[in-house]
């Protein structure tokens, strides 16, 4: 009996989920010897190893790949911290003379925190013209927002310290360390990556 | 062989027959041609009677090998003093890598574009209309500064390495007097210099030296009158070049006016529009191999041998040509001799496309899946060091191969990414795009935070975001490397390396040193540390906004796209011609990088503290190559302040000349050197006296 093997991915995991509250992943698998995985069933396993859920893959594969894929509801752990949790292929064939597929198995984590407190707002504009800068990363970890039309991102957490950076295409990072204890706005100034000039490239 | 590689010897001999000696005699066409040249009075180059004692082929009183910086320039300037002149080439079209260049050159001493924008003044035609850009102090400059400058012991670049220190001070000397006269020498060549702004690495701390040169966009290309088409500078459409300019010019209103455009196109195709006007000869598809002498190692340099090296199109097959014919000499025998009647020019360029001389300065360092820069343009026999190779083997010396190391523009990590050629910016248009494949994704420095890089193993190796920053040389104004900047620098001031400055001022990041270090894939007996890839997932293609497509990006081994990283990791092992094992970490590194994203910490190498962290997770997963690039060469004859080649008895060899990066002990980036290199040994090359054929 033939036997292929399988990848299993998992994206869209947002990078914090208050303690308790739902949340959305998605899963995607395919067979490394390219037979079709869709309606295969995936499921997800805690940090202690309990099923928390499953579902089957859908019938059309993710756009630019071959993986089908589906989007799981879970719900995040009620102990704030980071938990390694695993999505898992179950083995599949077997009893006819179509190729057996192995099982996949690959972890991802679940950073479950408290509920914010304060308002972190940032105006993200280029340190030489003042133009604000739309579609700036905004990472205070683990949170993570993107700026708007305005160069603005507003995120919340809760107390405590925290480095946020800033970075956007074509720009060198902002980067801003400090203790959030009370709504604040921080206005990040971003040098724009000229690249080398002539003096440092041509010749 | 992977898609539209040259063989490595050059001589492309699949789709193209040579010729013999017989069929040369036969077919009557190049012999009216040379006739028709030779009644000109112009082009003097001519095929000696193959019954001449030594079987002489051509003859000309000044040969040149190499149609670059130094050897254009020597060749008008020879022929501009009543000498005939024949260059050899090796490549299809002249300009080597200077006419892919930014065309920044570096000169001062009080030259002739310096005391112009010192007096606020434009160029005699009415073109330079922008102001100054530096001020009339910062260029007030003399021979003697400039000298002093570029033997200035004291200052240091962001490494703490000298740049000036171990220059040798007769060819300084040398350098310095004939700066502004090859400033003169280049504009009344057609060479259209735009405003002073700054001064190339190796050009001297005190004073701004250096000028990019232009054209203006017009509706026809017209050297004489100083304008080139949009189509042919490049700037109708982004994604499209010329045969007539292989890179996109740039917009030159800052330096120049508006409608200027610069780059080495501007410097290179005037130069040899000026040297084909004045009868220049040039025999391209011919590689210098050996030079003639008298006696194995004594006596005068009486000639050279040079080898038939075709290059043809990369999809048609069909032989390259030349944008312009006027001057050309067809020859197409497998190997020939040429008499040089008064002196034998070498500038066919340095060493850095040849790994295994390359070895002579970083023994460890033989990696061939680096590339010299313009290596689609150049071809195989770019910067082969055929001119160290053939002088050592007539008992030349070697000067300032540890100068090198002194320099970040010998050797650097792109930050253009996905192409084998990473150094220009070279578009389809050009006839051989297609030995580059693709144009690579300049992602910037900036850029590196969106992806983690991995060695051959498929492990990470350094911080990602260092990884490119190079650091600057020791130049005008400065930029922090010495206490004082600008024309506040104080030369030979031992203030400037004193180790408590050293220790400040030490900015350098190692991330080249780490990319090429030994790793567990790297095999006996040369422990090659393979190639590098940038890893990155769909998500960083949103947010960066790449352009992973054609002629970006190519299915020609330099990016790859998949479902999965494991997938990932097996197609770039397949597809990659230097990936020569599995990169069996990668998935594994992918996972742990996710992890540390998740953690916020990257206890390999605290990246935290540079730049956000973001997860490879969303596919499709995505790799482009990294590219070291070879650049650079700093060491390589030893001349004296004439240019003749000294031997390892200190003595002159008679009859050879070199310049540009054939040439070593001068620490200097860039094209000043090989103009003023070229103006000198032009000169003394065609006051010698014609030797007695025989």
């Amino acid at each position: 009996m033939e036997l292929h093997a399988t990848r299993i991915v998992v994206w869209d995991t947002p990078p914090a989920v208050e303690c308790g509250a739902t949340f959305r992943i998605r899963v995607g698998v395919k067979c490394a010897g390219e037979c079709s995985s869709a309606a295969r069933t995936v499921e997800i396993r805690d940090a202690n190893g309990r099923w928390a859920a499953s579902a089957p893959v859908g019938d059309a594969p993710w756009p630019g790949t071959s993986l089908y894929s589906t989007e799981i509801e879970l719900r995040a752990p009620e102990v704030a911290g980071l938990h390694a949790w695993e999505a898992v292929a179950p083995d599949v064939g077997g009893e006819t003379d179509l190729p057996t597929h192995a099982g996949a198995c690959t972890r991802f984590h679940i950073r479950a925190v408290t509920a914010p407190e304060y308002l972190v707002k940032v105006v993200a504009v280029d340190a030489k013209s003042r133009a604000p800068l739309q579609g700036a990363r905004v990472v205070v970890h683990p949170y993570r927002a993107v700026t708007d039309a305005h160069g603005v991102a507003e995120i919340r957490v809760p107390k405590g310290a925290y480095r946020l950076f800033v970075s956007g295409r074509d720009h060198f990072p902002f980067r801003s360390d400090g203790e959030i204890a009370a709504d604040v706005t921080i206005h990040a100034e971003l040098d724009k990556d000229l690249g080398p000039s002539d003096a440092e490239l041509w010749s | 062989m992977p898609k539209n590689k040259e063989p490595s010897n050059g001589t492309g001999r699949t789709k193209t027959k040579a010729l013999t000696r017989r069929d040369f005699v036969k077919s009557g066409a190049a012999g009216l041609g040379g006739a028709a040249l030779l009644e000109t009075g112009t082009a003097l180059a001519q095929r000696a009677g193959s019954n001449a004692a030594a079987d002489w082929d051509y003859e000309a009183d000044v040969v040149i090998a190499g149609g670059g910086c130094a050897g254009l320039t020597a060749a008008i300037r020879a022929r501009d003093l009543g000498a005939t002149v024949l260059v050899v080439d090796q490549n299809f079209d002249l300009g080597g890598r200077m006419l892919h260049s930014g065309s920044f050159i570096s000169l001062g001493g009080g030259d002739p574009v310096q005391r112009r924008d010192m007096k606020s003044e434009n160029d005699k035609e009415g073109f330079v209309t922008s102001p100054p850009v530096e001020s009339p102090e910062e260029l007030d400059d003399s021979v003697d500064l400039l000298f002093k400058d570029i033997t200035d012991w004291s200052v240091l670049n962001h490494r703490g390495e000298s740049v000036y220190r171990y220059n040798e001070r007769e060819l300084m000397r040398a350098w310095a007097e004939n700066c502004p006269p090859t400033r003169q020498f280049l504009i009344d060549n057609y060479v259209r210099f735009g405003r002073i702004n700054g001064t190339h690495e190796g050009g001297g701390m005190s004073r701004a030296r250096g000028a990019v040169c232009f054209l203006m966009l017009g509706d026809k290309t017209d050297i004489k009158a100083g304008t080139i088409t949009a189509e042919h500078a490049g700037v109708a459409d982004r994604e499209r070049t010329s045969a007539f300019a292989p890179v996109q010019m740039n917009i030159a209103s800052r330096f120049v006016a508006n409608g200027a455009v610069s780059n080495g196109v501007a410097l290179a195709r005037s130069l040899e529009f000026s040297a084909r006007e004045k009868g220049v000869q040039f025999m391209l598809f011919r590689k210098f191999t050996d030079l003639v002498r008298e006696q194995p190692f004594a006596g005068r340099i009486v000639g050279i041998e040079a080898e038939y090296s075709p290059r043809n199109h990369p999809d048609t097959g069909e032989l390259l040509k030349s944008f312009w014919q006027n001057g050309n000499v067809e020859e197409r025998r497998d190997k020939i001799r040429i008499r040089a009647r008064k002196a034998v020019i070498l500038a066919s360029g340095g060493h850095a496309g040849n790994p295994q001389v390359r070895s002579m300065f970083y023994p460890a360092m033989r990696e061939p899946a680096f590339g010299t820069s313009g290596q689609a343009l150049q071809g195989p026999n770019g910067q082969d060091a055929s001119a160290l190779i053939a002088g050592l083997k007539i008992g030349a010396n070697l000067a300032g191969m540890q100068q090198n190391l002194g320099s970040a523009a010998t050797f650097h990590l792109s930050t253009r990414l996905g192409t084998r050629d990473a150094y220009t910016d070279m578009m389809p248009g050009h006839p051989t795009f297609g030995y580059r494949g693709s144009a690579g994704v300049n992602v910037g420095t900036a850029g590196f935070e969106e992806f983690i890089a991995v060695n051959q193993v498929g492990k990470r190796f350094f911080n990602e975001v260092r990884l490119p920053r190079r650091g600057g040389g020791g130049q005008f104004p400065g930029g922090g490397v010495a206490p004082n900047n600008g024309i506040e620098h104080k030369p030979t001031d031992w203030r400037n390396c004193r180790h408590e400055w050293v220790q400040k001022m030490y900015t350098y990041d190692h991330g080249c040193d780490a990319a090429l270090a030994i790793n567990e894939g790297s095999e006996a007996p040369h422990y090659y540390s393979g190639p590098l890839w940038a890893v990155f997932d769909q998500d960083a293609v949103a947010r960066a906004e790449w352009e992973l497509r054609f002629p970006y990006v190519a299915d020609n081994g330099y990016y790859f796209k998949a479902d999965t990283v494991e997938e990932l990791a097996a197609k770039i092992h397949k597809g990659h011609e230097f990936q020569r094992v599995p990169l069996k970490h990668l998935a594994e590194t992918v996972a742990t990088w996710n992890g540390y994203v998740d953690a916020g910490k990257d206890p390999d190498f605290e990246r935290e503290a540079d730049a956000p962290l973001h997860r490879i997770a969303t596919p499709p997963f995505h790799a482009l190559a990294i590219m070291v690039v070879w650049h650079d060469s700093y060491g390589g004859l030893r001349v004296n302040g004439k240019h003749q080649v000294i031997d390892m008895q200190g003595q002159v060899i008679p009859g050879l000349y070199a310049g540009g990066e054939s040439v070593g002990g001068f620490q200097k980036h860039g094209l000043g050197k090989g103009h003023v290199h070229g103006f000198i040994a032009g000169t003394n090359a065609a006051a010698e006296a014609t030797t007695p054929s025989g």
